[in-house]
């Protein structure tokens, strides 16, 4: 899929990459400072829940979500430590659509890799719920 | 390490300067955490927290545990149970469910300070050589 998504028409099996990326010092910072996590812990290394976080934000920018989408599950695999400025690469599948009573419910598999070896170094599985009134199947 | 670590709980205060920072460092505009007007078209009533916002407490308490091994091998599943409606004070706690192979695994959840559940799941980390 090359074309921009909307969220109400995602389908099982869509498939698409988004922009490499990086996380620098200030992304970090940013999130630390908002979660209120310790920053001393994290030395050149990502907090593997904010490069999930910002990884999915990454997703929302590509897929912006109905304004009343909740998240309703989520899973994380955290295979390799993210160092700060190492470039990534986001691989993003749709893994289940289903709709019921009005609630359209996506599952999306995320995966980061780095750009440099290929190296899965995260992966994650969102499961998404939002109002269906744009749905088209 | 021959025996299951214990895993410190963490508490803080969501509130809306915390929910509204959070916006702006996960890039996540959902107005449901940020818009009033909006929020009081929802279910809701009122804007709530991000689930991410709340599953990070859950993240802070292993890794202040396990470090870096956190962040090498973790893993979490989590379904969210209740919305976190701000200002509200959010502790997060692991129980120790296991210890084999050199994985340590840890019923999750997080709850308000009047006991209603937010956040229930797993974590697990790998904290020795298999």
């Amino acid at each position: 899929m090359t074309a921009e998504p909307d969220f109400h028409d995602l389908a099982r099996g869509d498939e698409f990459v988004l922009p490499s990326f990086s996380f620098d010092a200030s992304d970090v910072r940013a999130y630390l400072d908002a979660t209120g996590e310790p920053a001393e812990r994290w030395d050149g290394v990502v907090p593997p829940l904010a490069a999930g976080a910002l990884a999915l934000g990454a997703l929302m920018e590509r897929v912006p979500l109905p304004g009343g989408a909740l998240h309703a599950g989520q899973e994380f695999e955290f295979l390799r430590a993210i160092t700060l400025g190492e470039s990534l690469e986001t691989l993003v599948r749709v893994a289940q659509r289903s709709e019921r009573r009005g609630t359209l419910l996506l599952a999306l598999e995320v995966e980061l890799r780095s750009a440099g070896d290929g190296v899965t170094v995260l992966r994650g599985r969102s499961t998404v719920a939002a109002p269906a009134t744009e749905a088209t199947s | 390490m021959k025996t299951q670590p214990e895993v410190a709980p963490v508490t803080r205060l969501i509130d809306q300067d915390r929910v509204s920072a959070y916006s702006a460092a996960a890039n996540d505009p959902n107005p449901i955490h940020t818009d009033t007007d909006f929020a009081a078209t929802t279910d809701f009533g009122r804007p709530i927290a991000h689930g991410m916002l709340v599953l990070a407490l859950v993240s802070e308490a292993m890794s202040a545990t396990f470090g870096e091994r956190w962040a090498a091998s973790g893993a979490l599943k989590v379904r969210w149970r209740a919305p976190a409606i701000q200002p509200v004070e959010v502790t997060a706690t692991a129980e120790p469910r296991g210890f084999e192979d050199g994985v340590a695994s840890y019923a999750v959840q997080c709850a308000t300070g009047d006991g209603d559940v937010l956040l229930t799941g797993t974590a697990s980390v790998r904290v020795d050589e298999a």
